[in-house]
């Protein structure tokens, strides 16, 4: 009814549903978190997870990975972690006495940096240009990456012994950050039953749910939601209330809020629509806010509510 | 006070820093989100400002020169212009993007209005002064600017117009409607500024809750007193006359306060009257006229009949006292002469009502000043049970002189000290003969100076009897403003005074009354009337109050007289005064009389009591006869009034009045007094027109009790019947109708949700219409509005099903159910 519904619009909606279906196949119990790993993904945005050890951060980047069917890449980030092991490094070939660039992990679709607060600044910092630009410069050359590049990052909220907290420039790349959490029990029975039988989590190899074309289709029309200038001024104020607010010592960037719009477009690409409301930029509000304002996630969500809850939405007679 | 700009501060300094640039690059690049616009509420207030200050000066402009037809046409054509461009300016604005170059548009406003100025001289052979062309030109300024109002400086500056524009007309103008209009102006601006105000304090604040313009208390603030004005003024003289006076006067009601400035129609300065030589003006040189006009008795004789006329070998049923006799038969024959005596014994009236309407068409004289006042013109002293006789003419009385003050000169009147205290207040009256044909000065009691301008000759003026002058010559002069001071006393200080004498000498004719049965039976009942009463002004007190509630004002029902033809045989001298006298006739049998009755009733019986007392004729200048508007009181023939007076001591008189419907003198109340008595008036209004304000109770209470259905009902028939087919706005307005009905169900939106999100968290969207609706509109709101056109009828089906669905009752039960699942303890859904 809202959306016309053409054979292309179509297919990429049916494409979505596969790869949710997939990625809730896998992480059992959490809709929601999967719904705004896809939201993370049609705007083209970072993710950043944030949790405990063992509740399937690892599982939700690989399955990702497998349903958009690109390569997916893994690194291990600890203090010793230097910044060619991310990006690649320059080889010298005896062979045709030439330097030849090895790849490092970020040239795969999906890179998962797994506690990413335990690497140096500076390996940090090397991910900075990867995941902004898309591309790294590795000895004056520059590298393009998969425009579908996306990083999913983890850190441990819990023990925080090492570890560099990720700089306010870094974290402002990140378009979410989410917690997994623990699954509901039931979802736990079931996640047992699934285990029973398997010996080596080895994946069958299938089809990918998603191609690139589609994905880079989607993400354009995804961009192409139109917003209402009664929404943009809602944002706006939801933006000037995070620098106003006592409690974010940093309010949100103008960066920040493109990707908030870029989000909100891509909730209300996904419920059908082709203009975001108001309710989209709330829904959306609290992953996009919570890797910005910096604050602990209990705290994080009390502070988001408020600002919601102060900012009036655009009136219906205006 | 400041009005912030609406936009947001950050928008603001954006507008700043992007401003050049966006000048050069296309206009494209949504200049709506940079400029700051006034919000549509300070717009439309701005606007009635406007056209308010705009009709204040038409008329000031046109100063009664010109028709009504040309003033509504002219003040249609420029408000409607007006609020036309407006509306017309902020739709482009808004949907198109467009703003307008503001400047050249308000400099050839005022251009054109300037260059109209010598084109209109010399084509329409009209043509303003210089100050009102300049305000002309400011006026039109004004009303650009109003059009312009979506830019808050604009508005500002408007406003700012406007005052001055109202300041103008307000000291230049002579129309009583520009009172009314620069007060709905007063009002405007002040809720102007309440709401610009608010809406710059908006800006500023947290928002913790949704903020909208106080609507309730913009409107009900200035209602009030706009309400209680309005009422004032349709409900008479008597409602004007309460709210007068709590501001300082120049003496034109009574109140005189020495700082206020030269009063403009009343008090001092009196000022020509250009429309009406009726009305009061700067007349006081004008030409003294003379003619020979009939005496003040004519006056009497038509108010109160002709006596009936005597028999000269008639028998008194009462007679004087031997004593006193002797020593008035001079003055009585000589007053029988002159006929100034006066008979409480006459005819029974027979087309008494059509000749009071004539009476009535002419004033004897206009009075200036507080009323009621009793205007003495005649003092009667001896009394023979049946006639008063006046005082004799007084020719050596104490020397009057002129006294300059102030450079006017006043003519000074020897009469009672004031050592008694009892004097409260002074009086300043001023009396305007135009039709009386009498030389004395119809004055009050205590009268210490009179004034006429330019008369710097004492020789003019003469006694008529104790304490009443006259002037030498025929009559008064006509249209001749005649100013009168006198002091007025407390009759609240004569009680329980310790030093009053209430008699005069012994054998003073003011002392006696006749013998015989008659008087006695009188003497009788008045000591009846004052048994318990301590003596004193008391007992007087006591006489006046049974007068005034045991007895009827009115003509006498007694069958020997009332009978029209009966009077040949009265004629006849067989007069039914031959058994009784009037007075005994009135106290004992009829119980109703005219008033002289009454005031020769209380004279006898306070002289009966061993006190001094004297009849005393003249007018009583009624509240009622106030006339608001002209500040002034017309008296007439019909106001010819009897009362009498009592003496109490060192030369000092008291007013007694004691026939109902009439108020004593007395100085002007206190505030906590004019408060009591403005309800009273107010209470006694709506006592009057008991239907209408019953009638207007139960409507304000049916109104009350049912006021939510009754604003729903109101809302819904807008909502439903509002011109205008666009799907969009018509979603918009369904929306706008739901959102208010659940407000009036206590389940107001919280400003950080949306509509739809409250809808579906808090009712059960059971079928399809309510989702329908709310995706649609959604689509209105925030999606592409065009594409509804399509769907319009369909739209129209849906809105008008979504109006009955979620119903203002259903809502008020939903809340109920909701309160007592609250009252019972169970845990609301958040």
């Amino acid at each position: 009814m809202i959306r016309l519904a053409t054979p292309e619009t179509t297919q990429d909606f049916e494409a979505i549903d596969r790869l949710r279906g997939r990625l809730n196949a896998s992480l059992r119990g959490k809709p929601e978190v999967i719904e705004m790993v896809l939201l993370c993904l049609l705007a083209n945005g970072h993710l950043l997870l944030e949790d405990k050890p063992g509740l399937g951060k690892t599982t939700l980047a690989k399955a990702l990975a497998d349903g958009l069917g690109g390569r997916f890449a893994r690194c291990q980030c600890t203090p010793d972690l230097l910044p060619g092991d991310i990006t690649g490094f320059s080889i010298f070939n005896q062979k045709t006495q030439e330097f030849e660039f090895r790849e490092g992990p970020v040239f795969s679709d999906i890179l998962l940096a797994d506690e990413i607060n335990r690497a140096t600044p500076r390996t940090q910092s090397a991910l900075l240009e990867a995941m902004a630009e898309r591309q790294v410069t590795v000895d004056t050359r520059r590298y393009k990456l998969s425009h579908q590049f996306l990083v999913i990052a983890t850190q441990n909220p819990v023990d925080q012994h090492g570890t560099y907290p990720l700089p306010e420039a870094q974290l402002d790349r990140f378009c979410m950050k989410l917690s997994v959490g623990y699954p509901e029990p039931d979802d736990e029975v079931r996640m047992l039953q699934d285990a029973i039988g398997v010996v080596d989590s080895q994946r069958t190899a299938t089809a990918s749910a998603l191609s690139p074309e589609q994905l880079r289709r989607i993400q354009q029309s995804v961009a192409c939601t139109s917003v209402a200038e009664s929404v943009l001024r809602y944002l706006v104020q939801l933006a000037q209330e995070t620098r106003r607010h006592p409690s974010i010592s940093l309010g949100l960037s103008p960066r920040g809020l493109l990707i908030w719009q870029r989000v909100a477009q891509a909730r209300a690409w996904l419920a059908g629509r082709t203009f975001v409301t108001p309710d989209d930029v709330q829904d959306v509000a609290g992953p996009v806010l919570s890797v910005r304002i910096g604050l602990d996630p209990q705290e994080s969500a009390a502070v988001i509510q408020e600002i919601i809850d102060r900012v009036p939405v655009p009136e219906v007679g205006a | 006070m400041h009005a912030e700009l609406p936009a947001t501060d950050g928008l603001a300094v954006q507008h700043r820093v992007t401003s050049h640039k966006r000048r050069s690059v296309a206009s494209e690049h949504r200049p709506a989100l940079m400029q700051p616009t006034s919000n549509v509420a300070l717009h439309a207030m701005t606007v009635v400002m406007a056209i308010l200050a705009m009709a204040t000066f038409l008329i000031t402009d046109a100063d009664g020169g010109r028709s009504s037809i040309w003033l509504w046409g002219q003040f249609i054509f420029e408000s409607s212009a007006t609020v036309l461009g407006a509306t017309l300016i902020r739709y482009r604005q808004r949907h198109q993007d467009l703003t307008p170059a503001i400047v050249p548009v308000l400099l050839l406003v005022v251009l054109l209005s300037l260059i109209w100025e010598p084109f209109q001289r010399w084509a329409l052979l009209y043509g303003r002064p210089f100050e009102m062309m300049v305000m002309h030109s400011q006026k039109n300024l004004m009303l650009a600017l109003a059009v312009f109002g979506f830019r808050p400086s604009c508005q500002r500056l408007c406003v700012f117009i406007g005052v001055a524009l109202s300041v103008f007309c307000a000291s230049v103008g002579r129309n009583v409607q520009i009172a009314w209009l620069i007060a709905a102006f007063a009002f405007s601006v002040i809720s102007w500024l309440t709401a610009a105000y608010w809406n710059g304090l908006q800006q500023r604040l947290l928002k913790t809750e949704r903020t909208a313009l106080p609507w309730r208390w913009l409107i009900i603030g200035p209602a009030i007193p706009l309400s209680a004005l309005a009422v004032a003024s349709a409900s008479g003289h008597d409602v004007i006359r309460s709210v007068r006076g709590y501001l300082p006067g120049s003496g034109g009601e009574g109140s005189y306060d020495e700082f206020s400035r030269g009063g403009v129609n009343d008090g001092d300065a009196l000022v020509a009257g250009k429309n009406d030589i009726r009305s009061f003006g700067s007349i006081d040189d004008a030409p003294f006229a003379d003619d020979d006009k009939p005496s003040l008795y004519d006056v009497i004789n038509d108010q109160f009949d002709e006596p009936v006329r005597k028999i000269k070998d008639q028998q008194r049923a009462v007679a004087l006292p031997p004593g006193l006799m002797a020593e008035t038969r001079a003055r009585m024959a000589k007053s029988q002469q002159a006929s100034r005596e006066f008979s409480t014994d006459r005819k029974p009236s027979k087309s008494k009502n059509q000749r009071l309407q004539d009476l009535e068409s002419v004033a004897l004289f206009y009075l200036n000043g507080r009323v009621p006042a009793h205007l003495r013109m005649e003092l009667y002293d001896v009394f023979d049970g049946i006639d008063w006789y006046p005082y004799a003419e007084l020719n050596d009385g104490p020397r009057m002189a002129i006294v300059p003050t102030y450079g006017t000169p006043w003519l000074r009147i020897p009469c009672g000290s004031r050592s008694l205290g009892v004097h409260a207040h002074a009086d300043h009256h001023i009396i305007r003969p135009v039709n009386l044909k009498s030389n004395v000065i119809p004055a009050p009691l205590d009268t210490r100076a009179i004034h006429i301008d330019k008369v710097e000759d004492s020789s003019l003026f003469a006694w008529h009897c104790d304490s009443i002058v006259r002037m030498n010559r025929a009559i008064l002069p006509e249209l001749t403003p005649i100013h009168l001071q006198s002091d007025v006393i407390d009759p609240e200080l004569l009680l329980g005074h310790q030093n009053l004498r209430f008699s005069m000498r012994s054998g003073s004719p003011e002392n006696t009354l006749p013998t015989g049965v008659e008087m006695e039976r009188i003497a009788a009942l008045a000591a009846e009337w004052t048994q318990d009463v301590p003596d004193g002004y008391q007992k007087i007190q006591a006489i006046c109050d049974h007068l005034r509630h045991e007895y009827t004002l009115g003509e006498s029902s007694d069958p020997h007289q009332s009978a029209p033809d009966q009077e040949s045989q009265t004629d006849k001298a067989a007069s039914p005064s031959d058994e009784e006298s009037p007075l005994s006739r009135f106290l004992f049998r009829t119980r109703r009389g005219e008033q002289y009755l009454f005031a020769t009733a209380a004279a006898v019986m306070i002289r009966s009591l061993g006190y001094s007392s004297r009849l005393v004729s003249g007018f009583y200048a009624r509240p009622e006869k106030y006339d608001a508007k002209k500040r002034h009181t017309p008296v007439h023939a019909s106001d010819a009034h009897f009362w009498c007076e009592v003496f109490v001591g060192l030369g000092t008189w008291v007013t007694v009045e004691a026939t109902p419907g009439y108020q004593a003198p007395a100085p002007p109340p206190k505030l906590l007094e004019r408060i009591t008595s403005s309800l009273l008036n107010g209470i006694r209004f709506l006592g009057r027109h008991w239907i209408l304000t019953a009638g207007s109770l139960v409507v304000a209470i049916l109104g009350f009790l049912y006021r939510v259905a009754v604003v729903d009902a109101i809302e819904t028939a807008v909502c439903r019947w509002w011109p205008g087919a666009d799907p969009a706005m018509r979603l918009r307005r369904v929306a706008r109708l739901i959102e208010h009905r659940l407000r009036r169900a206590r389940f107001e939106r919280p400003a950080g949700m949306t509509l739809n999100r409250w809808i579906h968290r808090h009712l059960t969207t059971q079928g399809t219409v309510l989702p329908q609706y709310l995706n649609l509109t959604e689509i209105a709101m925030f999606g592409h509005p065009q594409t509804l056109q399509s769907q319009a009828d369909h739209i129209q089906v849906v809105c008008r099903e979504v109006i009955s669905l979620v119903s203002q009752r259903s809502l008020l039960q939903e809340m109920r159910a909701r309160q007592r699942l609250a009252a019972s303890g169970t845990q609301l859904r958040p």
